[in-house]
Formats: C-alpha cells, sequence, structure tokens
C-alpha cells in the first residue's frame, strides 16, 4: 500500500485529468465529473483534491501559455504522472475484489 | 467572490479567479441560476480551503513528530500552516488545563461574563439609539430635519406649509416627508378603542424605499387633495394582532374617529415606522388631518404651526453640514416671505441615527453614552484585575511545570502565548455567558420602558443584532488579552534554575507575584470606588429631584383622562361632559375636590402661545413672548395643591360668556410687569385676539423636565378656552389608587363610549414618567454596575489575602508557635487587607474626582465633589473591605503551628 492513499473523489478528479489527456485544467475536469456521475462538483473541491494530489505527487502542474480570453493570463495545466495510473489500477482492484460475488445477488 | 478566493494561497490566486469566471461564463449559456450558483461556490471555497490546509497542516505535523523530527527549527520562518497548528495545540493545552480545575474556570468564566454581560447590555441598548439604521432604503441618506425656534430651548417640528415650500425648493434632498403621530379612536366591529396611528405625507412611503406586504401603500393622489384620501395602511403587528395576518383585510373599512377609512395596505413586519419609541397601529395620509382630531382641522395651512416631524433623504454627495447650511439659507429666504409665522426659525438637520428619540437630544446622546459605556467598561476592568489575579495565583502553582517546559526548550514567547490561549478561551466563554446575561438585561430594561405610564405605546425594541455580537467578541478577545497578558508575561520570567532547584515551594522567596496583586487588588478598590461614587451621585441626584419644589401636590392625587373629542362630541358636550364628570366625582367618599385641566405636568404634551400686551412690547427687545398655556377648570388651584399667591383662582361665573380672565404664574409675572402688579394687567394670544385681564398669580411649576429653569405659564378657564383631550385631576384624601375604579365608573356612567386612559396616581406618574422615571433608571443602573464593581472587587481582595495567608502559613505556624497571640496575627492579616484598601480608596478618591466633572452635566443640584456621597461610599467600602480581609485573617489565627511546621 502506499504511504498515502487515494481519496474517493481525488481518485474521481485523477481519472478525469487521465480522461482529458495532458491539457486537463479545473473547469473541463469539473465538467467531466459532472457528465460522467451525475455528482456536482465545485470548484473548491476540485482545487483542494488537485492541491493534494500534486503534493502526494500524483499529478505534475505547469502554467501554460498566456491566453487572450484569460486576460493574458494563463492556466495551470494538469498532468498525470505515471506511476498514478497503477494506484488507480491498484484501487479499482481492491474495489472489484470486494465486489466479486456481491455484485450478482443484486 | 474576490473574499473567497483570498482563502487561496497568492500565487494560485488568479488561476483560480480565472477558472471560476469561465465556469461562471459556461454556466450563462445555460439555464441555470448563475448568480446562486457564483455564491456557493465562492462560499464553498471560503469553507473548504481554509478546512482543508488545517486538517493538512495537522496531519503533516503529526507526521513529523511520528519522524521525531523538531516541529521548528529554530532557523526557518515558520509556515502559516505550522503556526496554525501550534495554535490549536495551545488551545487544545489551555482547554485540558481549564477542565482539570473546573471551579478556578468556572469563577472566572462567571467574572468575565459578568463584565462583558453589563457591557452587552449597556452597548444594546446604545446600539439601539445610535446605530441600528432603519430598515429602509439607504437610511444613512436619511436626516432628521425640525427647527429651532426662540419659543423652546430645544427643536421643535416644521409647518406643513413650510415643508412644501423647503421641498419645492430644495436642492440637497431627494426627498422630503413629514410625519406626526396622533391618537384616534378606532371601531371595526365592537366598541371604539384608542389607537395611534402616524399621520404622514403621501409620500412618506415611496422616500422612505418601504413597499407594503400586501396592499399598496399611498400613491401619489392621496397626498395631494385635502379630505381625499379616506385610506390607511396597517402596522404589521397590528394586523397580525387585530385581524390575525388576514391578508383578505386590504378592501376592508373601519371608522376613525367616526370617519369611514378603507384598509389598503400592510407595512413589512421589519418596518417600525419613523417614530422611535412610539408603537403606532397604522399610517393615515396627512391630507386627513381634519378628521384625525378636533384641534388639527386647518394646520395644512398654518404656517406658524410647527408641529410636524420632518425626515429628508440627502442627494448623493451632499453632507449633512452641506445640507444644514443650504436648507438654513431657504429657511431665511422663508423667513423673509412670511416674517410673522416664520421668525427666527433656523434649521437642524441631524443624521436620522442622531435624532432618536428626539432631535433634542441629538447633543446629548453621545456625551451620556460615552459616560455609561465608560462606567461598565470600568466594571470590565475590575474583572479583568480579578481574573489577571486569579491567573497570577494559578501560575505561581504552576511554575514547575513552566520550568519543565522551558527546560524541554520551550521559548517565552510559546510560554506567552500558552498562557494568554488560557485567558483567550476564558475570554470567549465569558463572553458567551455575557451575552446570555446582556439580552437578559436589556431585555429587561425594554419590557421597563413599556410598562411607562404614559398615553403613548412604547416600543423599545432591543433586539440583539450583530453589533452587538460583534461587540461582545471583540470585548471577549480584548478582555482575555488584558487580563491574560500580564500574568503570563511575568510568569515567563520564571528563573529556570530557581524554580528547580527549589521545588515546590518556589513561589515564597519571590514577592514579584504578590506585588503585582497587590497593584491589582489598589487598582480594583480604586476602580470600584469610583464606580460607586458615580452612583452615589446619581442617587442624590434623585434624592434632590424628590424634594424639588415642582408646584404641585404628589401625594393624594389621581388623575385621568379622556379624550371626548375623538369620540365626536362637539366642544358645547364635552365642556358639559367635563363639568359633569367632575362634579359627580367630587361627590364620590374619598373625594376632597376634583377639577378638570388640559394639560399634565410632565405628560409630554404642551402648548405655547404668542402674548401681546396692551399698549406697550411685551418685553424691552420684543413686541411678543411666548409662554406655556394650561386650561383648566374651576377651583383647579386648590385641587392641584398649586397655591394661588394673589388675586383669585378660576370659578364657575368664569364661563364661556363671562370676560376673558387669566392667571399667570410668578416667573411671568415678573418678566412682563417687572416691578408692578400684575393682576388687573391685560394680554392678548392673538393679533385680533380679545384682551384677556390677569386676576391672579399663582407660584411657578415644573412642566417638561424636572431640571428646568421655571417657566412662563399663563392659565385660563376650561370654559373661556376648550381642549380635548383632558385631565381630571382628583385630590383625595385616602389613598388615590384605592379610587381609581369607581372614578373610570363615573366616566362610563356618564357615557360607555368614552374610552378612559392614563388612570394614574401622581407619585406614579413622576416616579416613574418622564419626571424622576429617567433619572431613577440611571441611578439604578449605575447603582448596580458600583454594586457589581464592589462585589468583584471584594473577591479580588479577598483572594489576595486568603492566598497570601495561605502562602504564608508556615510563618504564621512560627510566630504562633514562638507565642504570638492569635489577636496579634489577627490584626497582621487585617492590617495588610487595610493597608491595600486604604492605598486604593487614596487612588480612587483622586480619580472620582476626575471622572466624575465629566457627568455634572446629568447631575441635578449636587456638586460633582460632594462630600456626602464621597465619605459615605469610602466608609462603605472601607466596611467592605474590613470584612474581606477578616475572614481569611480568622482564618490565619486557627493555623495550628504544629502542622504548619511539620509541613516545612
Amino acid at each position: 500500500m502506499p504511504r498515502q492513499s487515494l481519496g474517493e473523489f481525488e481518485q474521481l478528479v485523477l481519472l478525469a485529468c487521465v480522461r482529458l489527456g495532458p491539457d486537463a485544467y479545473s473547469v473541463p475536469i469539473i465538467a467531466e465529473i459532472e457528465s460522467r456521475t451525475g455528482r456536482n462538483a465545485s470548484h473548491a473541491a476540485v482545487y483542494v483534491a488537485l492541491k493534494r494530489l500534486e503534493k502526494k505527487g500524483y499529478v505534475s502542474s505547469r502554467l501554460g501559455d498566456p491566453i487572450p480570453e484569460r486576460g493574458g493570463r494563463s492556466k495551470r495545466h494538469y498532468e498525470v504522472l505515471p506511476h498514478s495510473l497503477e494506484e488507480l489500477r491498484a484501487a479499482r482492484d481492491a474495489l472489484l475484489n470486494m465486489w466479486e460475488g456481491v455484485e450478482t445477488s443484486r | 467572490m474576490s473574499l473567497a478566493v483570498r482563502c487561496v494561497p497568492r500565487s494560485r490566486r488568479d488561476e483560480v479567479r480565472d477558472d471560476l469566471d469561465e465556469g461562471l461564463r459556461a454556466r450563462m449559456d445555460g439555464n441555470q441560476p448563475v448568480r446562486l450558483w457564483a455564491w456557493k461556490q465562492a462560499l464553498l471555497f471560503l469553507l473548504r480551503v481554509p478546512a482543508a490546509s488545517t486538517a493538512d497542516a495537522w496531519r503533516e505535523a503529526r507526521a513529523s513528530r511520528r519522524h521525531g523530527r523538531e516541529l521548528l527549527s529554530p532557523t526557518s520562518r515558520p509556515t502559516l500552516e505550522q503556526l496554525m497548528d501550534i495554535w490549536l495545540q495551545d488551545f487544545r493545552y489551555a482547554a485540558r488545563g481549564l477542565l482539570g480545575s473546573k471551579s478556578f474556570t468556572a469563577v472566572a468564566v462567571l467574572t468575565f461574563g459578568l463584565g462583558i454581560g453589563v457591557n452587552t447590555a449597556i452597548f444594546t441598548v446604545v446600539n439601539a439609539f445610535m446605530f441600528r439604521p432603519l430598515p429602509v432604503e439607504q437610511p444613512e441618506q436619511l436626516v432628521v430635519i425640525a427647527s429651532q425656534t426662540e419659543l423652546v430651548e430645544f427643536p421643535i417640528g416644521i409647518s406643513y406649509p413650510n415643508y412644501l415650500d423647503y421641498r419645492e425648493r430644495t436642492d440637497v434632498l431627494q426627498g422630503m416627508i413629514v410625519y406626526v403621530p396622533q391618537p384616534v379612536s378606532l371601531r371595526d366591529e365592537g366598541p371604539a378603542e384608542r389607537a395611534w396611528v402616524e399621520m404622514v405625507s403621501g409620500n412618506y412611503f415611496d422616500m422612505l424605499g418601504v413597499s407594503a406586504v400586501h396592499g399598496r401603500t399611498f400613491n401619489e393622489e392621496e397626498g395631494r387633495v385635502q379630505g381625499g384620501a379616506p385610506v390607511m395602511v396597517l402596522d404589521f403587528g397590528y394586523w397580525q394582532r387585530e385581524y390575525g395576518g388576514d391578508p383578505d383585510v386590504i378592501g376592508h373599512t373601519v371608522q376613525l374617529n367616526g370617519y369611514p377609512f378603507t384598509i389598503i395596505g400592510v407595512a413589512p413586519e421589519d418596518f417600525p415606522g419613523t417614530e422611535f419609541m412610539i408603537a403606532v397601529d397604522g399610517y393615515v395620509s396627512v391630507m386627513m388631518i381634519d378628521q384625525m382630531g378636533p384641534d388639527l382641522a386647518g394646520l395644512l395651512e398654518a404656517r406658524a404651526s410647527k408641529i410636524f416631524r420632518s425626515m429628508g433623504r440627502l442627494q448623493p454627495g451632499v453632507t449633512v453640514a452641506q445640507a444644514a447650511a443650504s436648507l438654513n439659507a431657504l429657511a431665511d429666504e422663508l423667513e423673509r416671505e412670511y416674517p410673522q409665522a416664520n421668525r427666527s426659525v433656523d434649521l437642524v438637520v441631524v443624521p436620522e441615527t442622531m435624532a432618536r428619540p428626539e432631535v433634542a437630544t441629538a447633543s446629548m446622546l453621545p456625551a451620556v453614552a460615552a459616560i455609561f459605556m465608560g462606567l461598565v467598561a470600568l466594571v470590565l476592568l475590575i474583572a479583568c484585575a480579578n481574573i489577571a489575579n486569579l491567573l497570577i495565583a494559578r501560575a505561581s502553582t504552576r511554575q514547575k511545570e513552566i520550568a519543565i517546559r522551558v527546560a524541554l526548550g520551550a521559548g517565552r514567547f510559546r510560554i506567552i502565548r500558552q498562557l494568554i490561549s488560557e485567558s483567550t478561551i476564558l475570554g470567549f466563554l465569558g463572553g458567551a455567558v455575557g451575552v446570555v446575561l446582556g439580552i437578559w438585561a436589556s431585555n429587561y430594561l425594554a419590557s421597563g420602558a413599556e410598562d411607562f405610564p404614559i398615553d403613548i405605546p412604547i416600543r423599545f425594541n432591543l433586539a440583539p443584532d450583530y453589533r452587538v455580537f460583534l461587540f461582545a467578541f471583540g470585548m471577549a478577545i480584548v478582555t482575555g488579552l488584558i487580563a491574560g497578558g500580564l500574568p503570563a508575561w511575568r510568569a515567563s520570567r520564571t528563573s529556570l534554575v530557581d524554580t528547580l532547584k527549589e521545588g515546590g515551594r518556589a513561589a515564597k522567596g519571590r514577592s514579584g507575584g504578590q506585588r503585582l496583586r497587590n497593584v491589582l487588588v489598589v487598582a480594583q478598590v480604586a476602580v470600584s470606588l469610583v464606580l460607586l461614587v458615580a452612583a452615589g451621585l446619581f442617587l442624590r441626584s434623585l434624592q434632590n429631584a424628590r424634594s424639588l419644589d415642582i408646584g404641585f401636590r404628589v401625594e393624594n392625587t389621581l388623575m385621568v383622562s379622556v379624550d371626548p373629542g375623538l369620540s365626536g362630541y362637539e366642544e358645547e358636550r364635552a365642556q358639559q361632559l367635563y363639568q359633569d364628570l367632575a362634579e359627580r366625582v367630587q361627590a364620590l367618599p374619598g373625594v376632597v375636590e376634583a377639577s378638570i385641566s388640559g394639560f399634565v405636568p410632565f405628560g409630554g404634551r404642551a402648548v405655547i402661545n404668542v402674548v401681546r400686551l396692551e399698549g406697550r412690547w411685551a418685553t424691552e427687545e420684543s413686541e411678543t413672548l411666548a409662554a406655556f398655556l394650561n386650561v383648566v377648570g374651576p377651583d383647579y388651584f386648590r385641587t392641584a395643591g398649586t397655591p394661588v399667591l394673589r388675586g383669585r383662582g378660576f370659578t364657575a361665573q368664569d364661563s364661556a360668556d363671562a370676560p376673558g380672565v387669566a392667571l399667570v404664574n410668578e416667573s411671568m409675572a415678573r418678566t412682563l410687569w417687572p416691578g408692578e402688579e400684575a393682576i388687573g394687567k391685560r394680554f392678548a394670544t392673538s393679533a385680533e385676539g380679545p384682551w384677556i385681564e390677569v386676576v391672579g398669580v399663582t407660584v411657578d411649576t415644573k412642566l417638561i423636565f424636572i431640571w428646568e429653569e421655571n417657566r412662563l405659564v399663563f392659565y385660563v378657564p376650561m370654559a373661556q378656552r376648550y381642549s380635548s383631550p383632558a385631565t381630571l385631576f382628583v385630590h383625595t384624601d385616602v389613598e388615590p389608587s384605592s379610587l381609581a375604579a369607581s372614578v373610570r365608573a363615573e366616566v362610563t356612567a356618564l357615557d360607555p363610549d368614552i374610552p378612559v386612559y392614563d388612570v394614574n396616581t401622581m407619585q406614579t406618574h413622576l416616579e416613574d414618567g418622564t419626571a424622576l422615571g429617567i433619572v431613577r433608571v440611571a441611578a439604578l443602573m449605575v447603582g448596580s454596575f458600583g454594586l457589581v464593581g464592589l462585589l468583584l472587587a471584594s473577591i479580588g481582595l479577598y483572594g489576595v489575602i486568603s492566598y497570601s495567608v495561605n502562602q504564608r502559613t508556615h510563618e504564621i505556624g512560627v510566630r504562633l508557635a514562638l507565642g504570638a497571640a492569635s489577636g496579634n496575627v489577627l490584626k497582621m492579616v487585617v492590617r495588610q487587607g487595610m493597608t491595600l484598601a486604604s492605598v486604593g480608596l487614596g487612588v480612587g478618591i483622586l480619580l472620582a474626582l476626575l471622572v466624575s466633572r465629566g457627568l455634572s452635566n446629568m447631575l441635578l443640584d449636587v456638586s460633582s465633589t460632594d462630600l456626602v456621597t464621597y465619605s459615605t461610599v469610602t466608609v462603605f467600602l472601607l466596611g467592605v473591605a474590613l470584612l474581606a480581609s477578616y475572614l481569611p485573617a480568622r482564618r490565619a489565627t486557627s493555623v495550628d503551628p504544629l502542622t504548619a511546621l511539620r509541613s516545612l
């Protein structure tokens, strides 16, 4: 087990980053989570989660090029680091293992 | 939103703001409630980001502790998160410590609670008077406008014709309204009742920016045509009380003074009206003034009748001073155009929050508020000293613990901070108790005010708002720091080596703590002396006010008021009613005499008349003179106990057909006819008016304030100048209140439809009313501050002496073992306490002499250096101090020398 495990919401955010590719940033991440899970995600929650993920070393961030729509300022893009995928997979496997045999009884 | 984004570290703020903007833009395409979304996002930032960073910091700190690393390396500056963590640690530690000594905590919290409680209570009152804005649109733009005339020393209202001109010509106001409260007889189904309505100009609600919760407010037409607006807007409370909040009441017709009025709307619940203390039941257009009362007809045209209260809304960017200057220029203009009606009228313009309850109080209010806030601050100061004392005592028992912490590497600042955390927690708990106490006390005050025995329904809304809570919160922080600061600083100076070497008996060798505690006790005694002196001065004022010669009898007098004019009586019928009523009451057993009067002293209603003389000017400087008028029935002067000095009082012969007669009071006689006999002289009350002959001179009486200079007053017979309402004065030879029911019954017997109100003995009227009520409440309040202060100070003194006895147990044991008489030990300890108290008293007397000078404006015939007050208070305090030091002293004498020595 990793020293610092992934929370559920952190997993969602991380997966959204994976899906969105290297150009992920908060607005599309929220849209992705909302459209896929039907859950409302607030900017604050996503902000906090991304910051934690970065601190724990799951994602890296960089400032993109300045864009005119944002008054010449740039946005922060998040990229998933390779070993995160393994963590995600491990988390999914763990869940699936736990689900084994339970699902059929529904 | 930008506030919320501030929670984010600065380096990321721009990005986050831009992200939010982008999210917002994306939403705007859809149909969602965007504003709500934005607010929600902002709020979430406000809550989640700090919470998350605190939690992260906590987790990190725990992890780093687990790794055995130093939390703070001495060379690096701690990050914000680390600081937060240290604070949390300190607070948790302090909370554990306080939980460990529950009785200490309870005493400290209660002491703080008392101190903060009285402060909160007084602040709640000050807040209601001076800070809480009216719940209307942009209340900060509102100013109250009043006329300062030469008639009376305080500002009065403005006249309606002047109002129209001011409103028309001014360019500094966006809008201007007039309003005046008026009692009416209101009848729906069932009997008529006495109600209060506010007569308002048609633009009243529009100018204030208040709209009806049901129905509508007045329209333009209803403010323009005289007699053309028989409509009424109900007060929310009245609507709830009388109609159970039924919205169908719109369109319903009620009888106001017998005229049908249609209810068109209900004012909002939070709108208290523009009267600060009067609870009105509804609003009618001033255009219906002729229907509102028999003596009001024609007032809309009377330029000289300055009876309307007025409020204006400043143009943006215009200051109060600019508005005052500009409006006064207008007033001068109107004075030139109407020299008779507007002679030397100046306009007084003050912000609405400074004109509660009256413009007249505007100049006094801040000073009075400052005095009361100052006095309660002193109470809090004593409380702080008490807690500081307790904390010092506590710290000295914890010296060892502190020394160990220092030995383990805690810095001095850390120790101070940790101890202050403790007092801050105490401050907050005390603040919570204080808020509860304060709200309770202010409710008590409010209910007292609402029971004020006058005809007007009083509303005194002291509901606490955020300002009150903010104030209590601030007080809690400040007192926590003040009370904790000194002891913490001292405790942090603990000498490591000495303390650890001396083991548990550390404090003995060092007198520093005791010295500081002594200083605190001296300060407490001094401050409580100041408070008690203030209380004493107020009590002396009250005493003086009670014994003032007010010019009429206080005992054995009952007053009963009726207003037949409101029940549709014409003058002739009303006069007959007055006469019948006086005769019937006179015949009651226990009644010596009964007589009718148009005015009640200190009744809040007064009429001023201009007086001119036959053949010459009234005084050397002016053609006319303003004097107060009272209209009274036959035998009034005997009934009221106002002696007629020369000449005669009125009799039944002074009827409507008889020649006009008057009595004048001494001051008026002296002013108008200096050095001459007033009797036989003639004067008139209008340019055309008939001459009135003076037939007698009475003593001076007080009319409006008990401390006023004597005013000019003249009396004319009720038969010659009718007044409704009127008050029957009843002189009894039994307890006057016992006759209240039978006098009431006589009115009902004459006409069951006439409401009887203000049934009061003169004694109650004076004690609880405007005459003495204010002085009495002030004395009561300051007195209770004084007592709370005294209680706290005596606890402080007791604590210090008692602590010192504990510390000296060993020494006392030795003395006793060596043969000291227990009386000597007693004397020694008591002397210690009394020395402290005497120093405190000395300092206190000096302080009180300084402070009480500020009170002198509020005192009545008492010098601020009143010897009686000072000596009484000093002796009283000495007695209390003696008791507070005697109790521990007695304990000292019962020290068993053997036990004391063995514990060495």
